[in-house]
C-alpha cells in the first residue's frame, strides 16, 4: 500500500522482470511517469511566447482541417 | 463522450466603455498543463473563423498554445474520458464538454497536432485540464501539415 487505497501488486515474476500493477480508486489518475513526460515536453515544444510567427501557420493549417 | 464543436469564446465588449476591452472569462485550469503547472487560469481567443483559437494563459508563466477542434484534424475522433478526469471537471451527465487538441509548429515547417493528450474544458463550471485518456488510440504527434522540402 502506497496511499489512501493506492496498491501495489506484483503481477508477474519472469526472468526479464517483474510486472507490476497499480490499483487505485477510480478519482486517482493513474499514468506511468514516460507518458507523462512525453505530454510535457510536447507542450513545452508546441508553447508559444510570440504568437506572431504563428499567422503562416494559420493560414496552412486552416486549409487542411476538415469541415 | 462525444466532443462537441468547439466555438469562439471571447465575450462581446461591455456596453459604454471607453477603452472596453471584450471580456475574456477565465477558465480555470487546477492542475495547470503537464511542464505548465504554474499556468492555473487560462483564456481561449478566436482571431478569425479558421477554426484555430489560442488557450492563453493569465497567470503563472506567460504561455499560449495554438488550439484546433481534434475531429478537423481526424476524422471520427473521439476519446473516453476518465473516470479521474471526469471528476476533477466535475463533468456530469450531460454536459457538453469542448474538446481541444494542442498545435505544435515545428522547427521544419511541418504542423502536427496532439491527439493524444487533449485539452478538455468543461463551459458550464469554466475548469479545464489536460487528460490522458487511458484508451486513447491517437497520436501523440499527428502531421497535418509537412515538412516544407
Amino acid at each position: 500500500m502506497i496511499g489512501d487505497g493506492i496498491e501495489v501488486r506484483v503481477l508477474r515474476i519472469g526472468r526479464d522482470g517483474v510486472r507490476l500493477g497499480v490499483v487505485a480508486p477510480a478519482h486517482v489518475p493513474v499514468h506511468r511517469q514516460e507518458v507523462y513526460a512525453q505530454i510535457r515536453d510536447a507542450n513545452q515544444a508546441a508553447c508559444r511566447v510570440d504568437l506572431a510567427d504563428a499567422d503562416g501557420v494559420s493560414g496552412a493549417l486552416a486549409g487542411k482541417l476538415l469541415p | 463522450m462525444t466532443p462537441p464543436s468547439a466555438s469562439p469564446a471571447a465575450t462581446p465588449g461591455e456596453m459604454g466603455g471607453s477603452a472596453a476591452e471584450p471580456r475574456r472569462e477565465v477558465i480555470a485550469f487546477p492542475k495547470g498543463l503537464p511542464g505548465f503547472e504554474g499556468c492555473r487560469g487560462f483564456v481561449l481567443l478566436a482571431s478569425d473563423d479558421s477554426g484555430l483559437q489560442c488557450l492563453s494563459s493569465v497567470d503563472g508563466p506567460p504561455a499560449s498554445f495554438l488550439v484546433v477542434d481534434p475531429r478537423r484534424v481526424q476524422v471520427g475522433y473521439r476519446c473516453q474520458l476518465n473516470e479521474a478526469d471526469r471528476l476533477s471537471l466535475e463533468a456530469e451527465e450531460g454536459d457538453h464538454l469542448l474538446w481541444l487538441a494542442l498545435v505544435m509548429i515545428e522547427g521544419d515547417g511541418a504542423v502536427s497536432v496532439n491527439l493524444r493528450a487533449p485539452v478538455v474544458i468543461n463551459p458550464r463550471r469554466m475548469i479545464g485540464q489536460q487528460v490522458i485518456p487511458y484508451h486513447c488510440i491517437y497520436p501523440l504527434r499527428h502531421v497535418v501539415v509537412e515538412a516544407a522540402s
